[in-house]
């Protein structure tokens, strides 16, 4: 099951080469058709999830390269299953949002197709060995649809990101091969390993780890390529990156770093918490200073990441108060989930209106709500999301990771709420420079949002709504590998 | 049911966001149904109430807490008061907001607000109150910056959500530091356990917890919002800055009353603020001459009453002053409105005379300004002697200010009643719609006769009002009145060269809080976001290009060790090799005789070797 989800999107690059190039209009169709196969069986996956039973569901299992310890280890938990949803359904959408696409869309898709295949791939593996290639796999892709298909300062941007990015994956190499070494005998797999309560070199392993996650999170002060790949991403790479890329990071602290090193999260936790709180004060308050609407939601992802790593840190830390650790996890892979589909539908927003005014400087809008309102309604949707308004996703998963967190980090978390003050004032400025304000005459015959626009945004709003209302089936699903991390920490 | 009194407005806001285009001048059939429905719902769950029971409904939720509502004797008044006034304020609006071409937005709008202000009384557990309140927040933005093409409207909402989320974000604080001490946020809980928390603790959290109420409810020095929150039509000033939503953090205060009663340096804390903020805004409320302004301070004001009964340990006092400030406000609101809607300014030098042009709303207002002014039997006399009587016995010197605020209250509501009622009529005005007056009438008859009957009467607060008080608030607003009478009505005194005064100019410019905010909270959050902007430009990016750079140069210097070093040293070897070939070349003659030769002379060379 796992291993056709994964590689559909396989038949589907294998289709489109042989394609010529000038069926675009199939090309768009068909690879949309073959992101959904993925989408519908991670929504049986969602299903069939038995959400009582402890450890990891639909294993599979095959020796890979035997000699060297190396298995085609594949399986999925309570963790892993929201994030294969959230990749299937962001790429989905993505590629209907990317119809528009123009130049060289065989290539495009392709290598969206390809981008999917690693994502997904990162969220099943449970050999280190495999995880990393699939790690790697997301990587390229992501790359050149930066490079080429991006904006003024694309090639700065995408060297920027792949180098930054590589920078990190080495790091990680290394941290896995230790742990290779460390075993007896030597394995990649997360379950052997993992039985291996403190392993030798820990500290080093947890920081190359660290230093992968962290740059892909990303946390302060490992974030400034984010800015520039998403200011130079094409609207659907900016999607993905946010939605589904970023959570790579935290992804890896939940799978590897927790179990993998439990001792050393315990020293690591405080420091963590301290960047988080960083990422959390600072990402909000630069974020405030941009000028370029695209590097405003990135900064806010900054922001909003923070949450993540601040809930993620309470969990590693050498509390008894299992509650409140498993609290500030699920709040923290709720936020995950959240984000992805807040962000992601933000920056669709951005593409929307660039597309027609081809700017995304704040100060050339204005007055939007006036001519565009069912822009400007989706648009404050959105925007009230990030702010973490009740009744939205953002606001449940923030408030667990704080309850969880404020015992464990009673400062921390109390100065992190401040972030909430300054993100709130963020989110409505910009609705006031963008939206609000006397009509702009050039806007005049500006287009407001149509059908399949309207239908992306809406399929993440509703989800964002019923989250927010009704997040039980969420929490019910890593209910159980939740309580696991927490207790086997 | 119960869970159908904030349902059925949500419906109708989801209805008219989405159909409201096509129903155009029908839309407020949908929202006003839907709220009669919530009206008569309230009715049935409040007379069941009224008969000593309390409703409860709770369904399972998150892991730490249920979605639970509950109906007791005070959330049962408050339901009422919301959906009673708010169903007024609809009828009222649909012929204010005649002609806008967002009519039907309005109208969804105001549903949306109306089912977050349910939410926020019927909630029976914190995280539920925080959501609606939140939610009201919401709605109060939405409908503060209907008219966003306006750009003060566009920043009034913008302030108003700030400066509340500001207070908010001690309120959730308070909420984590609860859940911390007892494990805990539902009410029944809350009130079971928190004796066994220590004195500190608690003052500690309700402090934090109040500040989200000094947020809401406009109380120094958060107030600043509410002023400016008039930008949006009058009737949203009515049913959520005067009867409504500004009321919340008096009811949450009520409503947890039980923890507030554990903290007695809280509740000082919290009655002599109130009573600051009363006389604070009185006395703004005395400069200014936009009417919905002067509004906007009494309601502050009076919020300030409400406060410093809570802090007088008189909480049913507070919430009784609630609902009758709460019908005689929304009057003195729509009043407002409805000359407004006549006279198109909020100005009062553009107003005079309209007793003869409007008499309904003249007769109305009239009823509303005795009730704030607190002239028996109107209904605002029962109550503010109710806490007066309070703070008589528990914060004495809070009662001398009080009595204070009582004569400004009085001198500057018949301020603005002897400016723009009597005298020559400008302009043509003429009396509005019945759609609008039929509403002011229903609520002149509440804001008459509501003090009749304290729904709260018979609490274990309550004390026996000394005649003092009696004899000290009505002389000091009949003393207002007179006041204000040989001012503005006689005009016996004149004021002129008044104005140049540095205490007016200080007052009347509000005391500088705005340009306070504006200078010490704006601009460093301002500086600090550019500063860490550049920063993460100049050192983090900075770092990270220099790497990067020093990557590149590490690359270069390799490539040219790589060019010359390494590729020179094979070239040398190729060069040396080819100098042979070179040399070896030139023995390369074709011709036969040559090579002929060079085999003779070798073999001769060979043999001689040889021998």
């Amino acid at each position: 099951m796992l291993s056709t989800i994964i590689f559909a999107p396989l038949v589907g690059i294998l289709v489109l080469l042989f394609t010529p190039r000038d069926k675009a209009a199939f090309i768009k169709v068909f690879a949309t058709a073959v992101s959904a196969v993925p989408l519908a069986l991670t929504g049986i996956l969602w299903y069939l999830f038995d959400r009582g039973a402890a450890g990891f569901q639909f294993q599979e299992v095959f020796q890979w390269l035997p000699t060297l310890g190396i298995k085609y280890h594949l399986g999925i938990d309570g963790i892993s299953l929201p994030m294969l949803v959230l990749t299937a359904l962001l790429t989905t959408l993505s590629l209907i949002y990317s119809w528009i696409i123009k130049e060289r869309p065989k290539e495009y898709f392709i290598l969206f197709l390809l981008l999917e295949i690693g994502m997904l791939g990162v969220f099943s593996a449970l050999d280190l060995f495999l995880f990393y290639i699939f790690w790697e796999v997301s990587l390229v892709p992501m790359y050149f649809l930066i490079g080429v298909w991006g904006g003024a300062r694309k090639e700065y941007a995408a060297i920027k990101f792949f180098l930054y990015t590589l920078a990190g994956s080495l790091a990680m190499l290394l941290s896995i091969l230790i742990l290779y070494f460390n075993a007896s005998p030597h394995s990649f797999d997360l379950l052997e390993l993992s039985k291996i309560a403190d392993p030798r070199l820990g500290a080093l392993v947890f920081l190359g780890f660290f230093l992968a996650f962290a740059i892909k999170v990303p946390m302060f002060p490992f974030h400034t390529w984010l800015p520039d790949a998403h200011v130079e991403a094409p609207t659907a790479g900016s999607v993905i990156l946010a939605g589904v890329l970023l959570k790579m990071g935290s992804y890896g602290f939940l799978r590897f770093s927790m179990p993998l090193l439990p001792e050393s999260c315990k020293y690591f936790a405080v420091p963590i918490a301290i960047l988080a709180l960083i990422s959390i004060i600072y990402g909000a308050f630069v974020s405030m200073a941009q000028k370029d609407l695209k590097k405003l939601i990135a900064y806010s992802s900054v922001n909003h990441m923070g949450y993540v790593m601040l809930g993620i840190a309470a969990a590693m830390a050498a509390s008894t108060n299992l509650v409140a650790r498993s609290t500030a996890v699920s709040g923290a892979i709720m936020q995950m989930v959240s984000h992805g589909l807040i962000t992601g539908g933000l920056f669709l927003l951005v593409g929307v209106i660039y597309e027609r005014t081809h700017t995304r400087q704040l100060s050339d809008y204005g007055g939007l709500a006036a001519k565009v309102p069912v822009y400007a309604g989706l648009f404050s949707f959105f925007a009230f999301g990030s702010l973490g308004l009740p009744a939205l996703s953002g606001f449940i998963s923030e408030f667990l990771i704080f309850v969880g967190s404020f015992p464990i980090f009673p400062v921390v978390t109390g100065l992190a709420l401040l972030g909430v003050l300054v993100t709130a004032a963020l989110i409505l400025y910009t609705i006031e420079k963008m939206l609000l304000g006397p009509a702009l005459p050039k806007f005049n015959l500006l287009q407001d949002a149509d059908g399949r626009e309207i239908f992306c945004l809406a399929v993440l709003g509703v989800l964002i709504l019923f989250l927010g209302i009704y997040p039980v089936p969420l929490l019910d699903v890593m209910g159980k590998a939740v309580s696991m991390l927490v207790g086997g920490v | 049911m119960v869970i159908l009194i904030p349902l059925l407005p949500a419906l109708a806001f989801a209805a008219l966001v989405f159909f409201g285009w096509q129903l155009k001048e029908r839309a407020p059939y949908v929202s006003i149904a839907a709220l009669a429905g919530s009206f008569l719902l309230s009715l049935l769950a409040a007379i069941e109430v009224f008969q000593g029971t309390t409703i409860e409904v709770s369904a399972a939720w998150l892991p730490i807490v249920a979605f639970s509502f509950r109906i007791d004797l005070i959330s049962a008044w408050m339901l009422l008061l919301v959906t009673g006034v708010g169903l007024m304020i609809q009828i009222y609006s649909i012929g204010y907001m005649k002609g806008d071409p967002r009519f039907a937005r309005f109208f969804a709008y105001l549903s949306l607000f109306c089912a977050a202000m349910l939410g926020v009384v019927l909630a029976n557990n914190l995280l539920l109150l925080y959501i609606f309140w939140e939610l009201v927040g919401l709605g109060s933005y939405l409908l503060i910056g209907f008219w966003f093409e306006k750009p003060s409207a566009a920043a009034a909402c913008k302030k108003a959500f700030i400066f509340t989320r500001a207070g908010d974000i001690g309120f959730f604080l308070g909420i984590l530091l609860l859940f911390l001490s007892l494990g805990a946020i539902d009410f029944q809980t809350i009130f079971s356990q928190a004796h066994t928390l220590s004195v500190p603790l608690v003052t500690a959290i309700t402090l934090l917890i109040f500040c989200g109420a000094i947020g809401k409810s406009a109380q120094f020095p958060l107030h600043v919002w509410l002023p400016d929150a008039m930008e949006g039509p009058t009737p949203v000033s009515a049913l959520i800055h005067a009867a409504t939503m500004v009321a919340a953090g008096v009811y949450m205060v009520a409503r947890l009353f039980p923890l507030f009663e554990l903290a007695p340096l809280t509740l000082t804390i919290i009655g002599y603020l109130g009573i600051g903020t009363a006389l604070m805004a009185c006395l703004i409320a005395v400069t200014q001459t936009d009417i919905k302004k002067i509004m906007a301070y009494s309601t502050i004001s009076q919020l300030g009453f409400m406060m410093l009964a809570m802090g007088a340990n008189a909480p049913e006092a507070g919430m009784f002053h609630l609902l009758t400030h709460g019908f005689f406000k929304a009057l003195l609101f729509l009043g407002a409105g409805s000359i407004i809607h006549a006279v198109h300014s909020n100005e009062m030098s553009e107003m005079g005379g309209l007793a003869k042009a409007m008499p309904i709303t003249f007769a109305t207002t009239m009823i509303g300004a005795l009730a704030l002014t607190g002239i028996p039997p109107f209904s605002g006399f029962f109550s503010k002697d109710e806490i007066l009587a309070a703070a008589y016995h528990n914060l004495p010197v809070a009662f001398w200010l009080a009595v204070a605020a009582v004569f400004l209250t009085a001198f500057y509501v018949f301020r603005m009643i002897f400016k723009i009622f009597p005298g020559q009529v400008k302009g043509h005005p003429h009396e509005s719609p019945r759609v609008m007056t039929v509403p002011l009438i229903i609520l002149a008859v509440f804001a008459f006769g509501f003090g009749f009957f304290n729904p709260f009467a018979g609490g274990h607060h309550e004390e026996a009002a000394p005649l003092l008080v009696f004899a000290s608030s009505l002389g000091m607003a009949t003393l207002g009145i007179f006041t204000a009478w040989l001012l503005y009505g006689a005009k016996v005194v004149s004021l002129a060269g008044w104005h140049n005064n540095f205490l007016y100019k200080f007052v009347a410019n509000k005391f500088y809080l705005d340009e306070f905010f504006i200078y010490v909270f704006g601009w460093t959050a301002t500086a600090v976001s550019q500063g860490l902007a550049i920063f993460d430009q100049l050192v983090i990016d900075g770092i990270v290009n220099l790497v990067g750079r020093v990557g590149w140069i590490f690359a270069f210097v390799n490539s040219f060790f790589d060019i010359y070093i390494v590729d020179g040293l094979v070239n040398l070897l190729a060069k040396i090799s080819a100098l042979f070939g070179e040399a070896l070349r030139r023995a390369q003659t074709g011709l036969v005789q040559n090579y002929l030769l060079f085999v003779v002379v070798g073999i001769v060379l060979v043999l001689l070797i040889r021998r």
